[in-house]
């Protein structure tokens, strides 16, 4: 039974770590209808940042994160200016060429993380070393942080995206970009700010996830697997439905891992697979979103 | 029905006069496409394979080099022909890759199973997969596609890794079993295997991309409605082409086992993905032949197919993205519009000076002679009734479209008139099943056609343009008349097998449909440019051309969205022409028009419809004096 | 005086290269409504998108409050005055009526005191709206979203309003409701560029009209003038003299 809750919790909080990088994901969808396959690589370079920062230079965490994060707000900003480098209001950006864009900014990332902290595997360190017991159940005080963290920045973007200014000028960009831009909205920098965003929420994601699963210069693609399940199972909505997608994914996972022998590793592998099949033939649009949008 | 009529009247109606000879003209004239159809490949790759040898012979090239070359040439070859044809950007391809080198590693390592048994097992599940997969992402938005493959490809490889007791983990798989053609080393006859393999899948892509197939996937590329509106069955052929792609990917991936005698999961990372992409882009998407290009340059280039060495990843991700920015159209690309710049040098059809008097008035004589007209058609056609019964749509509050119903008699021209926004077009796409019928009745003669697809409304014989032309920007002017006449492809397995195997029967109907749609090009004057993109037409030429596109097709209804709208005065006198002769043989046209002029010349019966109801109906003359007609349009 | 809002010789195209409107000259005073009047096809709708931004012009100038906006971005301009209601009024179909007319203020959104009498203001004019605040947008009739555009609209405190095709689709009790709200608008003095394929509804409120046809300008002249010329009847209804 404690065993059951403490993979339970740890699925949790791993699931929370794919949301934050689905939901970086969704916000730069929906703003600039781009799909941002780089998004897991912020990740990967934030947490090699931090841990780097962290552990061999022996900053303050907090100071190493502060750093990671104005770093991986920068690339995501560099990401969004290389993407629509040849965009002009009468020529909209392509897709294709969107897309291959960012892979072959996950590849530089890889491949830069490769030359600079080699093949090996890296741990950083946690906030807060130690676990805790709840119930019987011994669970790590940094999964805890991590759904903390979820939790609290899915709140904050939801606040953002119905409360501020920049989050409904993002909403209108995401209905419709020709009338926001005649209500005013400056689009491009619109766009720029939700790559911002959301690289500085995969570079955190990172971050958060290095004590627990070590980083290697590979783990840019592992995050834009989970990210993209994420958003694909929960369905197109900015916050709500990567959360979901992510928390359930998680759970799933850790399940598997309950079954003794390889069969656990390879069913965590496969099921998610299966599970956004079976989503999509059931319901296309994603579990959350009730209409499908086109 | 009428869609069982002989596809080919009109041509073999055209060929009466020579009636005695026309079987040997057809013969000959088969001969002589076969030739210039395969000439220009089968040079150039005769020339490739000359210098590889020479290279090789030389020792500037390390063999292994070549060998690899076919193989990857198979692997990126497929991607061309999802991507390059159908547009479908497919990440998923390395898995496909990776799937059929371990289902040939794990049969050859535990079973000793022969290659040719393994690539056959491989071909099974990956198309298997492909078509399960096809079935899910294909239906949803072309993200999805992307998304998903990406997801699939990444899992493929986790797979590969975790499953060790099978997959040999991160250590691979080795001593996998070889062949041996005669006294030739396994190496040697492997080669032989993998070139002769990698020929002939080349020639029958080739093939299909020549064929209707291409036509209809190059179609599917440049806009999906119009593609299904012109025949296209596009989901059935985008999934059968994703299995055929992905057979293509286990087959290289089964050679790729074979030749290096082991599989290892880094050969089919994110990496490997990149490092395939960039081959297709940089020998340029949408040939086929620009992917031999890419994988040979790339392959040559140490830095990229060498072992993992510090920077090779960095360097093959700062490559990709510079191609993608600076260089977009690879290689062919590249070279395809330097040849099509050349061959269209003197052709200046966008300059006003193109419609001089004389340009216009060898036009206006072309349609008015007699052996142009009797080309259109050779029969009579039946058309059956069209009725529309109580036909309606809305748009969350909005009714775009409220209780309409009229019916569109046999051989008669009705008009669809009224302000803008009154719900015209949308009420044309619910007759094409661009959109799908929700209120309401539309009945071909007797049968309702309204749940049908666009693709089967069209293979029913109603044909449609639209309000702002919607012509595949990816194929030739005259490839765009050839789709219609052909009506696209229906995307079941045996076309696709008949025109990628190039059966003679394919091949006749591929030149008949040819010379049928140069008649058209003929009749509208733009003969000289038919192998130029459609991007070189101004804008009236566009228009008619898309009524070429939809008449080719030898339509019993046709229905025109604002065609005569942007056309000038000679234009418009030609498509008034063209009308007349249809109606003449028997077509039922419906239009909807904004020119009264032209409208009230041309129309036998007028229906007007403003925010959504039908407002008035009659003759031009009553229409004109209707009270409600004067204040739709002029106000009250 | 300079005019507010003034066109020399503007052309403009799509991808083509080939010139949709070709040497377009206008002028918009204070106080002032003019219609410019065409069939379908005639390139009012370029023009608009050409004002607004959306399309490059190809040659010529645009002035607007003494300003050269040739090259401005879309957002600037309507930083600075220049407000377009768009045809088929593009609502942002899944945000709420009352989130639709904020953005409509976006350009102020440093001044919350502005934008909470805006707000009270076209609520005022459309009460309909204050009932429907919290619906989502895209579920409204076509008579409120056309409400809904026209407040968005209002919420920017225009120097100049670009209306294209009001009565775009819509019924004519709505369609005299809208020409009376842009009648208000007129007595107010707000200065309006009026896109109109009704040409009656039209002349009957501008002081001037522009008749466009085939991308050019073909007459023009002062409402009255130009209601009692054949060229606007030609424009729709094609030559009353043609064979039938």
């Amino acid at each position: 039974m404690e065993h059951l809750f403490q993979v339970l919790f740890t699925g949790l909080s791993q699931g929370g770590i794919y949301a934050l990088v689905g939901i970086g994901f969704s916000l730069v969808n929906m703003s600039t209808r781009v799909l941002n396959l780089a998004q897991g690589s912020y990740a990967l370079i934030g947490g090699f940042v931090f841990l780097t920062l962290a552990s061999r230079f022996g900053l303050p965490a907090w100071l190493a994160m502060l750093i990671g994060v104005a770093l991986a707000a920068i690339l995501g900003v560099l990401t969004e200016r290389i993407v629509t480098l040849r965009v002009r209001p009468w020529r909209p950006i392509s897709h294709d060429m969107a897309i291959l864009t960012t892979l072959a900014l996950v590849v530089v990332c890889e491949g830069t993380a490769f030359l600079i902290w080699g093949s090996d595997t890296h741990r950083g360190p946690a906030l807060q070393p130690g676990v805790v017991n709840v119930f019987g159940a011994i669970i790590i005080r940094q999964s805890i942080w991590m759904l903390v963290a979820t939790l609290v920045i899915s709140l904050g973007l939801q606040f953002l995206l119905t409360h501020t200014w920049l989050g409904r000028a993002m909403r209108a960009c995401a209905q419709n970009p020709l009338t926001a831009s005649l209500l005013g909205v400056n689009t491009r920098r619109v766009g720029a700010i939700a790559f911002g965003l959301s690289a500085a929420i995969g570079a955190l994601a990172g971050m958060l996830v290095s004590p627990i699963t070590w980083l290697d210069y590979q783990i840019g693609g592992e995050f834009m697997l989970k990210g993209i399940l994420a958003y694909l199972l929960g369905g197109e909505m900015a916050v709500a439905g990567p959360l979901v997608g992510g928390l359930i994914l998680g759970l799933v996972e850790n399940g598997f891992l309950l079954l003794p022998g390889t069969v656990g590793g390879l069913l965590k592998q496969v099921v998610p697979m299966a599970l956004l099949i079976l989503v999509l033939v059931w319901r296309p649009q994603g579990l959350l979103v009730t209409r499908r949008q086109a | 029905m009428s869609a069982d009529r002989p596809r080919n009247a009109s041509l073999s109606a055209a060929n009466d006069q020579s009636a005695g000879t026309a079987s040997v003209s057809a013969r000959t004239g088969l001969a002589r496409y076969l030739i210039t159809r395969n000439r220009a490949w089968l040079v150039s790759l005769s020339l490739y394979a000359v210098i590889a040898a020479l290279l090789v012979g030389s020792g500037a090239v390390h063999g292994d080099v070549v060998v690899t070359t076919g193989v990857f040439f198979i692997l990126v070859m497929a991607i061309d022909l999802l991507y390059g044809c159908a547009g479908l950007l497919s990440f998923g391809h390395i898995g496909f890759f990776a799937i059929g080198a371990y289902t040939s590693a794990i049969l050859g390592h535990f079973y000793q199973t022969s290659l040719l048994e393994s690539v056959l097992a491989g071909i099974l599940i990956n198309g298997l997969i492909a078509l399960g997969l096809g079935r899910v992402f294909l239906r949803l938005s072309g993200s999805y596609f992307m998304l998903g493959t990406l997801a699939f490809g990444i899992m493929v490889h986790a797979v590969l890794v975790t499953w060790y007791p099978v997959t040999g983990g991160d250590a691979g798989l080795g001593d996998l079993p070889t062949i041996q053609f005669g006294d030739l080393s396994p190496r040697t006859s492997l080669a032989i295997a993998i070139w002769l393999v990698a020929a002939a899948l080349f020639w029958l892509t080739m093939n299909l991309s020549e064929s209707r197939i291409g036509r209809a996937l190059r179609a599917i590329r440049s806009d999906e409605v119009s593609a299904a509106c012109c025949g296209v069955h596009v989901a059935r052929l985008r999934i059968n082409i994703f299995a055929l792609s992905a057979c293509y990917a286990s087959v290289s991936g089964a050679l790729f086992a074979c030749y290096n005698g082991a599989v290892h999961p880094d050969s089919f990372g994110l990496s490997a993905l990149l490092d395939v992409l960039l081959m297709l882009f940089f020998g340029g998407e949408g040939t086929i032949w620009g992917a031999l290009i890419g994988v040979t340059l790339l392959r040559v280039l140490p830095d990229v197919s060498g072992p993992l060495q510090t920077g090779k990843i960095l360097f093959s991700g700062v490559l990709f993205a510079i191609i993608i920015y600076l260089f977009p159209s690879g290689v062919a690309g590249t070279l395809r519009d330097w040849l099509r710049r050349r061959t269209s040098r003197g052709v200046n059809l966008a300059a006003p000076a193109a419609s001089t008097a004389t340009a216009a008035a060898t036009r206006a004589a072309a349609i008015a002679s007699d052996t142009v007209t009797h080309s259109l058609r050779g029969e009579r056609v039946d058309a059956p009734t069209l009725r529309i019964e109580g036909v309606g749509q809305s748009f969350g509050g909005l009714r775009a479209v409220d209780d309409v119903s009229f019916n569109l008699r046999p051989a008669s021209i009705r008009s669809l008139i009224g302000p803008n926004g009154a719900g015209k077009s949308t009420l044309l796409n619910l007759l094409s099943g661009v959109q799908p019928l929700k209120e309401g009745r539309i009945l071909l003669g007797t049968a309702a056609i309204g749940q049908l697809p666009a693709e089967a409304i069209a293979r029913l014989g109603i044909a449609r343009t639209f309000q702002h032309e919607r012509l595949f920007a990816h194929l030739s002017i005259v490839a765009n008349v050839m789709v219609g006449c052909e009506r696209g492809s229906d995307g079941r397995a045996r076309d696709i097998l008949a025109c990628a195997f190039a059966l003679p029967g394919t091949l006749r109907e591929e030149q008949s449909v040819r010379a049928q749609a140069l008649l058209w090009l003929q009749r509208l004057g733009l003969d000289r440019e038919a192998e130029q993109p459609i991007s070189v037409l101004p804008h009236g030429l566009r228009k008619l051309l898309e009524v070429a596109r939809a008449v080719s097709a030898e339509p019993t209804i046709l229905l025109l969205d604002e065609t005569a709208a942007g056309l000038n005065a000679t234009e418009k006198q030609q498509l008034k022409i063209l009308l007349r002769q249809l109606q003449a043989s028997g077509v039922s046209v419906l239009l909807i028009e904004h020119d009264m002029d032209f409208v009230m010349d041309i129309s036998d019966e007028i229906v007007v419809i403003n925010f959504g109801r039908r407002i008035a109906e009659g003759t031009p003359a009553q229409v004109r004096e209707d009270p409600a007609v004067l204040a739709a349009y002029l106000g009250t | 005086m300079p005019h507010l809002l003034t066109l020399t010789n503007v052309s403009a195209a799509y991808a083509s290269a080939v010139p949709v409107i070709r040497d377009i000259n206008l002028t918009l005073d204070a106080g002032e409504l003019v219609a410019v009047l065409g069939g379908n096809g005639a390139g009012k709708s370029t023009l608009l998108r050409t004002l607004s931004g959306l399309l490059p012009c190809l040659t010529g100038r645009v002035e607007f409050a003494g300003a050269d906006i040739t090259r401005s971005a879309p957002h600037q301009r309507v930083e600075s005055g220049l407000i377009q209601v768009p045809e088929g009024r593009q609502m942002l179909a899944g945000l709420s009526v009352e989130e639709n007319l904020l953005l409509g203020g976006y350009v102020h959104r440093r001044h919350a005191e502005q934008i909470a009498q805006g707000l009270a203001e076209v609520y005022e004019l459309f009460p309909r709206l204050l009932e429907r605040r919290s619906q989502a947008a895209g579920l409204l009739s076509g008579g409120e979203q056309q409400m809904v555009a026209l407040g968005r609209a209002l919420m920017a405190k225009p120097k100049v309003l670009l209306l294209d095709e009001p009565s775009f689709g819509l019924a004519p009790l709505v369609v005299a409701d809208t020409f009376a709200v842009i009648r208000r608008l007129r007595e107010q003095g707000m200065p309006i560029l009026l896109i109109e394929q009704n040409a009656r509804k039209a002349l009957d409120v501008a002081d001037r009209a522009l008749v466009l046809r085939a991308g050019q300008i073909v007459a023009s002249g002062s409402a009255a003038e130009l209601s009692r010329s054949d060229e606007v009847k030609q424009s729709y209804l094609g030559q009353a003299t043609s064979p039938i």
